[in-house]
């Protein structure tokens, strides 16, 4: 064969070889979604898990966390904490820039943060994250010192969470924030490129991205040139999707599938345990027969929350004691001490209490049934079983299966005996936001503490522990706010959450982001 | 022209008296419409005011009232409290995808529903007329969403002939199905009796006794007669095409304004609820007055004569 | 008129109707001696082995809770039943004093119900539901004033047609020179005329009522955990579709063995009353 027919057919398996290897970067993801569908992808504004989904792959952070929690610089190259704990000094990369091209420097970062404490935003979690922040002062283009009012331990923590995101200040300006939230411009791998209403958002890659943290595989642009993330709420059709091949990646796959996966090995998956606040039950003692102290802790003898979670998760997911999840810092390992499965137990407490069997099985006292009104907004299938654990001893739950709308009208009205809650965070210091007095919920005020729980000495513990200046009066103070809680019964946790997700096996590089609940799709790639 | 003129003075008052009857409703729930609007997010009283300004709701009932008509009118009902997008925007986007099922059922519901009802009828008591009406009986008995269930479960899930998701003609056959059979049971029963009716008239006699084919004799002399009352009752099934909607969309978690609806409520995004409402009210009050005018029109003798109510 | 004769040949002895009551006479039964028949507590948790098939333990396999779906269906009969009379009574109660009313009274009064009768009628019935649901919150007993409350124009037509009719007759004409009050001669002597029309309706409608109701409950809209309610367990049964089908399969085979059943014996029993008598047949 001359020279120039194998220069010929070289060419062309070259450039079949590469057309495949082009048709392999677009990426399909599906998503849940709990309400209509996104409100937006303002990362100071989200509340929302699955808006972080998306919001995780166009933004950065000042420091970035690997899903194991450890620390690497992100959009600083370092930092600095003053002794006094008041103010933490970063230096910032010079080779950073937005979306939309303009520059990445300490302006931005003062915007981003003062914009968050400013009610106009309506920031929902980023505000609380962000602590009690004062101001922050650009001391040169690439350095700035952001200041607090008091110790917060948690700063370092929150500054790697995806609400703290740097956004761009010229993007703000322009479109203002209900603008910014429907066509966010960040720093991140992928770049916003359109949004159909309750259908999907679509990314292309940021060809500029040059920073990314050290714990990634790559450096450089990603190699996932389309992005996009479609929106499908149904369950079995989530599936579905994923195992006929029109999309590659699904999240919140139900364990009954993930262990057909696992099993046949025709997809791959992973399964995160999330760290902050488990699937846990809120008993609201401030009305209802939840007031008296024996009813909650005969409420919680009444569970068995290791089978329970074997029998409705079947084994991807483990029970969980404490108020924060195994995974999270400072956790205490006397929670697992507390409210084993003792039916015995329960029983007597409600006799000591009062409350007398009926002829039906229900208790009664005084004329009064042992009724408690249960709206669950997650997992109804995890409120049934506690509603079938808790009446074999004569409590008589009521469920109403409820969106956040109606939900969100009860704790206002606090029209509830019991919620549940699930809280995905890095640090102890979540545990103020549903603890603390302040965090009372009133009309037009929504807030996290729907036991209604209050007391001088938890807030103080709280507060003290929030401004903690060693790890080890952290975990003390911690520990003395997790006793707390489950002496006075009003928190239970029922178990971990777990966010299980099946992938494409052609695929690697898969990750998750800090938390275990977001994907990071930053380092994707085909095998 | 008077029967026509008539059947549309009735309906301009017949649709505004409907709307009033949305606005009333949805306007005695309680709950603070504000917070909703907010999400829950807090905010201080300014922003709250502000927001109670932009929803109009500081206004007089009576002024909002009229706002209300004229916007609807218009076709601008506001803003979901959810997604802060215009509501019309939201419908149009969701209109196709039920508007293909509505016309995918009514499709099947048409031909499954007049075959069996022509199957049954031309051989009353026979053999095909028992298996067609049992077959009819079934669909107005079965309800749409087990059947939506146990077609993906057979087709989909275990044979595995039909894609459960994704949009396009294939995806619209099990959907159809599932909205369409009740229609088809319907049909299919009026349709024999009708079509007994029209084949026991002295004109089909002497069609018969010429020596006329019997297929002729059905599909040339009794089919247009026979097809009166059937078309009437495509005025009523609209309403079960829209209920039909609801359902299968979430039963094959396809888009569309049923679900929207569905969410809507949940959500209790008011304005959302409202615009659909007050969409699928006019859309169905117009096709029924589309149904009246083709009745008058292929039956001279109900526009000429006096209805009897 | 009405022949006892002709009404027994063409209903009872009728080969449709015999399976249609046979049928729904099994079912009523069932929910009647529903704790003598169930071999489990519908609402046990772990009564067996979680999303097992079908067996002889448990004839219609168990769901997620362990719950044995053959105890659970027996007792959903007592709420898909009830629930469905109870939504057409009190349709069918409404409707006949609205229809008879206003047709009796006739002038501006008729006029006037007419065309609130006709507006009620601009909206979708299913779509009334909705909206009544959407104002009054989620709930069973909720779904089933929001259905029945939907259904009151369609039997409000009807019966004010028949009324109207049973009104021209001469001796209600005979009664009103009598003096009877207008109350007694609406109740004590039209209404027993319009019986049968009564009868009949609410019967067809039934199996609609019984399916709305169980669609809303479907939809989450109705029956709450752990209600045994046909609708709501299909929609748990949905998520473990492809593990657990029978947990699916059933509850919908005994809503449709229902409402067959009795729009079999509301169609016998509308022909065997003679269809000349019920208006507007085949307008649903």
């Amino acid at each position: 064969m001359n020279n120039l027919l194998k220069i010929i057919i070289g060419t062309t398996v070259l450039f079949f070889s590469l057309t495949f290897m082009n048709n392999a970067s677009a990426l399909d993801v599906v998503f849940s979604e709990d309400r209509p569908d996104l409100r937006t992808l303002d990362p100071r504004i989200t509340q929302s898990r699955h808006e972080e989904m998306l919001i995780v792959n166009m933004f950065d952070q000042l420091i970035s966390a690997d899903n194991s929690g450890n620390m690497y610089p992100g959009l600083a190259k370092s930092w600095e904490v003053s002794s006094d704990g008041l103010h933490y000094t970063f230096n910032l990369r010079d080779d950073v820039t937005f979306h939309d091209g303009t520059k990445f420097n300490a302006a931005a970062v003062k915007a981003t943060f003062d914009s968050i404490v400013d009610p106009e935003t309506g920031s929902q979690g980023a505000v609380d994250i962000l602590g009690p922040y004062a101001s922050s002062d650009v001391v040169d283009e690439y350095t700035v010192r952001v200041n607090y009012n008091r110790r917060y331990g948690s700063a370092l923590t929150a500054f790697t969470e995806t609400e703290l995101s740097i956004v761009s200040p010229t993007a703000l300006n322009s479109l203002g924030n209900e603008g910014f939230g429907m066509a966010p411009i960040g720093t991140g791998p992928f770049m916003f490129k359109s949004w159909e209403a309750n259908k999907k958002v679509e990314m292309v890659k940021n060809p500029d991205y040059n920073w990314a943290p050290e714990y990634m595989d790559g450096s450089g642009p990603s190699q996932v040139d389309n992005l996009t993330y479609r929106l499908i709420k149904d369950t079995s059709t989530r599936v579905a999707a994923l195992e006929s091949g029109e999309v590659d990646i699904a999240e919140l796959v139900p364990p009954l599938d993930m262990r057909r996966f696992d099993s046949s090995g025709e997809l791959n998956t992973i399964a995160g345990t999330v760290s902050g606040l488990p699937y846990s039950a809120f008993l609201n003692t401030s009305t209802g027969h939840f007031q008296d102290i024996k009813v909650r802790q005969a409420f919680f003898y009444s569970l068995n929350r290791v089978k329970m979670t074997n029998d409705l998760f079947f084994g991807y997911a483990e029970a969980a004691f404490g108020p924060i999840s195994s995974a999270t810092p400072s956790y205490w390992k006397g929670n697992e001490d507390y409210y084993p499965y003792d039916v015995a137990k329960a029983e007597a407490l409600l006799e000591e209490a009062g409350w007398k069997m009926g002829s039906n099985g229900i208790r009664e006292k005084n004329g009064e049934t042992l009724s408690i009104f249960f709206p669950c907004l997650l997992e109804p299938d995890t409120c049934v079983s506690i509603q079938g654990y808790a009446n074999k001893v004569g409590f008589d739950v009521n469920v109403e299966v409820v969106m956040k709308a109606r939900q969100d009208e009860l704790i206002f009205a606090n029209g509830y005996d019991m919620l549940v809650i699930r809280w995905v965070s890095l640090d102890p210091g979540v545990l103020i936001i549903p603890f603390h007095s302040r965090n009372i919920p009133a009309p037009g005020k929504f807030k996290f503490n729907w036991s209604r729980y209050s007391t001088p000495e938890l807030d103080q513990l709280l507060e003290d522990a929030e401004s903690a200046e060693t790890q080890e009066t952290k975990d003390d103070l911690y520990m003395q706010i997790q006793k707390t809680i489950m002496d006075q019964a009003i928190f239970l946790a029922i178990h971990d959450q777990v966010q299980t997700v099946a992938y494409n096996p052609n695929l690697e590089g898969v990750r998750f982001a800090n938390g275990n609940w977001q994907l990071r799709m930053y380092d994707v790639r085909e095998k | 022209m008077n029967y026509f003129f008539k059947k549309l003075i009735i309906v301009i008052p017949t649709l505004y008296i409907a709307w009033t009857v949305v606005f009333i409703t949805l306007n005695i729930i309680p709950g603070d419409p504000v917070n909703l609007m907010l999400g829950g997010r807090p905010a201080s009283d300014e922003v709250r005011e502000n927001v109670r300004h932009n929803l109009g709701l500081d206004k007089p009932v009576g002024e909002r009232y009229i706002s209300f008509l004229i916007n609807a009118t218009k076709g601008d009902l506001g803003k979901s409290y959810l997604t802060r997008q215009p509501v019309t925007t939201m419908i149009k986007d969701n209109m196709i995808p039920t508007i293909q099922l509505s016309i995918g059922g009514l499709i099947f519901g048409v031909f499954f529903g007049v075959l069996l009802g022509i199957i049954a009828g031309s051989r009353p008591n026979s053999w095909g007329d028992t298996f067609a009406m049992v077959v009819a009986l079934c669909g107005i008995s079965l309800p749409s969403f087990w059947i939506g269930m146990l077609l993906i479960f057979i087709f989909g899930t275990t044979l595995g002939w039909v894609p459960i998701v994704g949009e396009g003609l294939i995806a619209l056959i099990l959907p159809s199905i599932s909205v369409g059979l009740f229609f088809a049971g319907g049909m299919a029963r009026l349709t024999r009796s009708s079509l007994i009716d029209v084949l026991n008239q002295d004109y089909i006699r002497t069609a018969k006794s010429k020596g006329t084919s019997k297929f002729k004799i059905i599909f040339k002399h009794a089919i247009r007669n026979a097809m009166i009352p059937p078309v009437t009752l495509l005025g009523i099934q609209f309403g079960l095409l829209i209920t039909g909607a609801v359902i299968t969309e979430e039963v094959f978690a396809r888009p569309g304004l049923g679900q929207l609806l569905l969410q809507a409520i949940l959500a209790k995004d008011i304005p959302l609820v409202q615009a659909l409402i007050v969409y699928m009210t006019a859309v169905y009050i117009f096709l029924n007055l589309v149904v009246d005018f083709t009745y008058g029109l292929i039956d001279p003798r109900i526009r000429l004569e006096r209805k009897v109510s | 008129m009405f022949s006892f004769k002709i009404f027994i040949k063409r209903f009872i002895l009728n080969k449709g109707s015999a399976f249609g009551g046979i049928v729904l006479i099994l079912i009523i039964l069932g929910a009647i001696f529903a704790p003598v028949i169930a071999p489990y507590n519908w609402n046990a948790v772990d009564s067996g082995p979680r999303l097992s098939g079908p067996s002889w333990d448990y004839l219609f396999g168990t769901d997620i809770h362990g719950r044995d779906v053959f105890s659970r269906i027996i007792y959903g009969a007592r709420y898909s039943l009830s629930v469905g009379v109870i939504s057409v009574l009190f349709g069918i109660t409404s409707g006949s004093i609205f229809g008879i009313s206003i047709a009796y009274i006739g002038g501006r009064v008729d006029v006037i119900g007419s065309r609130i009768i006709d507006v009620m009628f601009g909206f979708p019935s299913f779509l009334l539901s909705l909206l009544v649901v959407a104002i009054i919150g989620v709930g069973l007993w909720n779904v089933v004033f929001a259905v029945g409350l939907a259904s009151i124009p369609h039997f409000a037509r009807i019966i004010r047609s028949a009324a109207l009719q049973v009104k021209e007759q001469p001796y209600i004409e005979a009664c009103v020179s009598m003096g009877f009050g207008k109350i007694r001669i609406m109740f004590n002597h039209i209404l027993p005329n319009i019986i049968p029309i009564i009868i009949v309706i609410a019967t067809m409608d039934l199996g609609g009522a019984i399916i709305s109701i169980a669609s809303l409950s479907f939809l989450g809209l109705g029956a709450q955990p752990p209600e045994p309610e046909w609708g709501a367990m299909l929609s748990s049964g949905r998520e473990y579709m492809r593990y657990a089908p029978w947990t699916m399969i059933y509850p919908g085979l005994f809503l449709f063995l229902t409402v067959m059943s009795v729009n079999l014996l509301g169609d016998r029993l509308s022909q065997a009353l003679d269809a000349r008598q019920s208006m507007n047949r085949g307008k649903t």
